[in-house]
C-alpha cells in the first residue's frame, strides 16, 4: 500500500502524520512524507521530516521516503498523486479561525479541495487521535457502500478495531401504500428482513468477514432522520476514531462532473465541514486496488509505539 | 419512410389533448357561471357569513377548501367573488392563502383514513404532514408582504387583460348558456353550478397528465441520490406548472421510486417548489375573468411565497428543514397531540372567520 503524508508543519498535519502511521506501521505501506507549504527552499524542513519520519516508522517495515515540494500545497499534492500512484492520501484539516471560519466554513479549504479534485482516497485529519479503536462505516445502501465497507473494513482489521456500520433512513412514505414497514426497523429487522437495506447490510457484514474484522466486533445501525444529522449524531454519540465514507466518482467528462456537482449534495463535503473526527473518503480509483494487508498474515493490532 | 415530425405526432396522446381542451372549455364556463352568481350572492357572503376583511377571508377559503375538498376551485371562486364585489382585493387575496391551507388538510387526511385502516401512523401521515406544515410556515408569514404589495398598487398596474379576441370568444361562445342560466336559476345556483363545473375541470386537467411509468428503469437510483435544495425546489416549481396541484405533483414521484419512497431531505424543498406554481390555475382564472387586478392579486401572491421561499432556502434552510421535520415527528408521536393538532385544524379557520 502507498500512502502520502503531507505536511505543512501545522499542528492538524502533525496530528495527521502520527495518525497516518496508525495506519501505515501494521499495513507495513510504502510511506512518503511530503512537506508542502514552503513557498522558497528551506534545508532546515527536510531534516526535520527525516526527524519525525525515523521517529514513527524507525521500527517498522514501512518503506519511508520523504521528500519536499515548495510552491501552494493543493497543486504540489495533486501534482504529486498525478506523477507516483497512491492508494491513500493523508492531510490535516486546521479549523479556520474567526472571520475566516465563518466565511469559509470550519473545514480547511485544502481538505474539502482535494476531497473534490484527488482520485484517490484522502483521509482528513483535524483533531488528535492516539489510537484508532471504533472505526464507523457510513453506507448510502447502494453497491458503493459495498466499497466504502471493504475500505473501512481493510483498516479496522489492521488495526483491531470495532466497526460500526451505519445506515441512515431519510425516507419517508409518498403514499400510504409504499413499503411502510421498512422505515421505521432497526438493523436487525431489516437484515432479517428482504429490504434492501436488509440486503445490502448482509453483504456488508460478509465483506467485513471477509477482511478479517470478527464476529463480535463489527455490527450494523440504522438511525431514521436527516442523513447529515444522523451521521453527526451518531458520531458525537459512539466517540469513534475514524469515519469512513464514500466520495462521489470523478466522472472523466467535465461538463458532465460539473452538473453533478450543480445537481447533488457533496455529503463527504459536508461531513468533513461539521464532523471534527478523522475522516477517510474513499474514492474508488484508489480503494479498488488496495491492498492494505499486514507483512504476516495475523492482523495484529499495532500498539503504536 | 420514417417521418421525424409524423413520429412525434404518433406519440402524442390525442385522448389526453382533447381531455385538457374539454377540460379548459368547462374551466372558462365554470368561472363565467361562478362570476355571474357570485353578484349575487356579496350580501350573503358580506352580511351573513360576515367575511369583511382579510382575516375572516383566510378562514372563509381555508374552511371553503375543506367543503370542496380541494383548494384550487375556492381559489378561483375567490377571485370570482372580489370581481363580482363581494369581498376586496385583500379579502381575495387572504381567501385564496385559506384556500391552499385547507386543500393541505386534504392529503392529510387522506393519510389519516390510512391510519384508521390500520396502516402505521407515522409513515402514513408523514407526506401529509410535511406538506401541511411547509404550506403555513411559508403561506403565512408571506401574507403580510403580498398584501403590502397588493397595497402599493405595484401589481395591478400591470397589464394582464387577455386581448379582445379571447374575451370576444368568451362572450360569443359562452354568452348565450350563461345568459340562460342568469334567466332560469337563482345566483346562488349558478354560483353552486359554476363550482361544480370548476371541480370537473380540475379533474379533467388531472387526467390529462402524463403517465410515468419508470419503475426498475435506467431511473431507479434517482430518488435515491440526495439533491442540493435548490434543484429539488425548481422540480417541484417546473412540474406544478404542469400539474397545478401540490398532491398531484407529489403523486408523480410516486413511479419514480419502486418502493414508493422519498428523501426527507429533497421532499421539503420540492413542497416549497410546488407552493409557488400551483397557483397558476388561479392566474389562469385571474386573466379569464378580464380583470387586471385580479390578476394582480394571483401575481401578488405568487411573488409573496416566491420571497419567502427564497429566503427560507438562501439563508435558514437547513434549520428551516429540521424544525419541520422535528414538529412532524412530534406531531405524530402521541395520539393525543395529533387529535389536538387535527381539532386545531377546524377551530383555527373557525375562529378567523368571525374575528371582528
Amino acid at each position: 500500500m502507498r500512502i502520502l503524508i503531507a505536511t505543512d508543519n501545522s499542528p492538524a498535519a502533525n496530528h495527521a502524520v502520527r495518525f497516518a502511521a496508525l495506519l501505515a506501521r501494521p499495513a507495513a505501506a510504502h510511506v512518503t512524507l511530503l512537506g508542502v507549504g514552503w513557498p522558497h527552499p528551506d534545508p532546515a524542513w527536510g531534516s526535520r521530516l527525516e526527524a519525525l519520519a525515523h521517529e514513527l516508522y524507525a521500527d517498522s517495515a514501512c518503506q519511508v521516503e520523504v521528500k519536499v515540494r515548495h510552491g501552494d500545497s493543493e497543486q504540489q499534492i495533486l501534482a504529486e498523486t498525478q506523477e507516483h500512484p497512491y492508494d491513500l492520501v493523508v492531510v490535516g484539516s486546521q479549523r479556520p479561525g474567526g472571520l475566516r471560519r465563518w466565511v469559509t466554513g470550519t473545514a480547511s479549504g485544502l481538505a474539502r479541495s482535494l476531497g473534490q479534485r484527488l482520485n484517490t482516497s484522502l483521509l482528513v485529519v483535524r483533531e488528535d487521535r492516539q489510537q484508532i479503536r471504533r472505526v464507523l462505516i457510513c453506507t448510502s445502501g447502494e453497491e458503493s457502500g459495498e466499497r466504502d465497507a471493504r475500505a473501512g473494513g481493510l483498516v479496522a482489521a489492521l488495526v483491531g478495531a470495532e466497526v460500526v456500520v451505519l445506515h441512515v433512513m431519510s425516507q419517508v412514505a409518498l403514499t400510504p401504500d409504499a413499503r411502510i414497514e421498512y422505515l421505521e426497523q432497526d438493523a436487525d429487522q431489516l437484515m432479517a428482513s428482504e429490504a434492501r437495506e436488509g440486503v445490502h447490510f448482509r453483504r456488508v457484514m460478509d465483506i467485513l468477514e471477509e477482511v478479517g474484522v470478527p464476529e463480535g466486533r463489527r455490527r450494523a445501525r440504522v438511525r431514521h432522520g436527516l442523513v447529515l444529522d444522523e451521521i453527526k449524531r451518531e458520531a458525537s454519540e459512539g466517540d469513534y476514531d475514524l469515519l469512513v465514507i464514500g466520495a462521489h466518482q470523478i466522472p472523466e467528462d467535465r461538463s458532465w462532473r460539473e452538473l453533478r456537482a450543480m445537481l447533488q449534495e457533496n455529503l463527504a463535503d459536508e461531513i468533513l465541514e461539521e464532523i471534527p473526527r478523522p475522516v477517510l473518503v474513499v474514492r474508488a480509483t484508489g480503494a479498488g486496488a488496495w491492498s492494505i494487508r499486514p507483512p504476516t498474515q495475523a492482523a495484529k493490532p499495532d500498539s503504536g509505539d | 419512410m420514417n417521418v421525424p415530425g409524423l413520429s412525434l405526432l404518433n406519440r402524442v396522446s390525442w385522448r389526453k389533448v382533447g381531455i385538457f381542451a374539454g377540460g379548459m372549455l368547462l374551466f372558462i364556463l365554470a368561472l363565467e357561471l361562478m362570476k355571474s352568481g357570485a353578484r349575487g350572492l356579496a350580501p350573503f357572503i358580506r352580511e351573513t357569513l360576515t367575511v369583511t376583511n382579510p382575516v375572516n377571508g383566510l378562514g372563509f377559503g381555508w374552511l371553503f377548501a375543506y367543503g370542496v375538498m380541494s383548494g384550487s376551485p375556492v381559489a378561483a371562486a375567490s377571485l370570482t367573488f372580489f370581481d363580482a364585489g363581494a369581498v376586496d382585493a385583500t379579502t381575495a387575496f387572504a381567501m385564496i392563502t385559506g384556500s391552499r391551507l385547507g386543500a393541505s388538510l386534504i392529503v392529510l387526511v387522506l393519510g389519516m383514513i390510512y391510519v384508521l385502516r390500520g396502516h402505521e401512523k407515522v409513515a402514513s401521515l408523514t407526506t401529509g404532514l410535511l406538506s401541511l406544515i411547509v404550506t403555513a410556515t411559508i403561506y403565512i408569514p408571506a401574507l403580510p408582504i403580498g398584501l403590502a404589495l397588493l397595497s402599493s398598487g405595484f401589481l395591478s398596474r400591470t397589464n394582464l387583460d387577455p386581448n379582445n379576441g379571447v374575451a370576444s370568444f368568451i362572450d360569443v361562445i359562452y354568452g348565450p348558456p350563461v345568459a340562460l342560466a342568469e334567466r332560469l336559476l337563482p345566483h346562488w345556483m349558478i354560483f353552486l353550478a359554476g363550482l361544480g363545473v370548476v371541480i370537473v375541470a380540475f379533474n379533467l386537467f388531472d387526467r390529462a397528465l402524463p403517465e410515468l411509468k419508470l419503475t426498475q428503469s435506467a431511473f431507479d437510483s434517482i430518488p435515491r441520490l440526495l439533491y442540493r435544495p435548490a434543484v429539488t425546489f425548481a422540480l417541484g416549481l417546473g412540474i406544478t406548472m404542469l400539474t397545478m396541484s401540490v398532491s398531484v405533483s407529489l403523486g408523480l414521484l410516486v413511479p419514480l421510486s419502486v418502493r414508493g419512497y422519498v428523501r426527507r431531505e429533497n421532499l421539503v424543498p420540492y413542497i416549497m417548489g410546488c407552493n409557488i406554481s400551483t397557483f397558476v390555475d388561479t392566474l389562469v382564472a385571474g386573466l379569464l375573468l378580464r380583470n387586471p387586478v385580479a390578476a394582480g392579486i394571483v401575481l401578488a401572491e405568487m411573488a409573496s411565497i416566491v420571497i419567502v421561499s427564497a429566503i427560507v432556502l438562501l439563508f435558514f434552510f437547513r434549520p428551516y428543514e429540521r424544525a419541520v421535520l422535528r414538529f412532524a415527528a412530534w406531531l405524530t408521536r402521541a395520539q393525543d397531540r395529533t387529535l389536538i393538532f387535527f381539532g386545531l385544524l377546524l377551530v383555527i379557520p373557525l375562529a378567523l372567520l368571525v374575528v371582528r
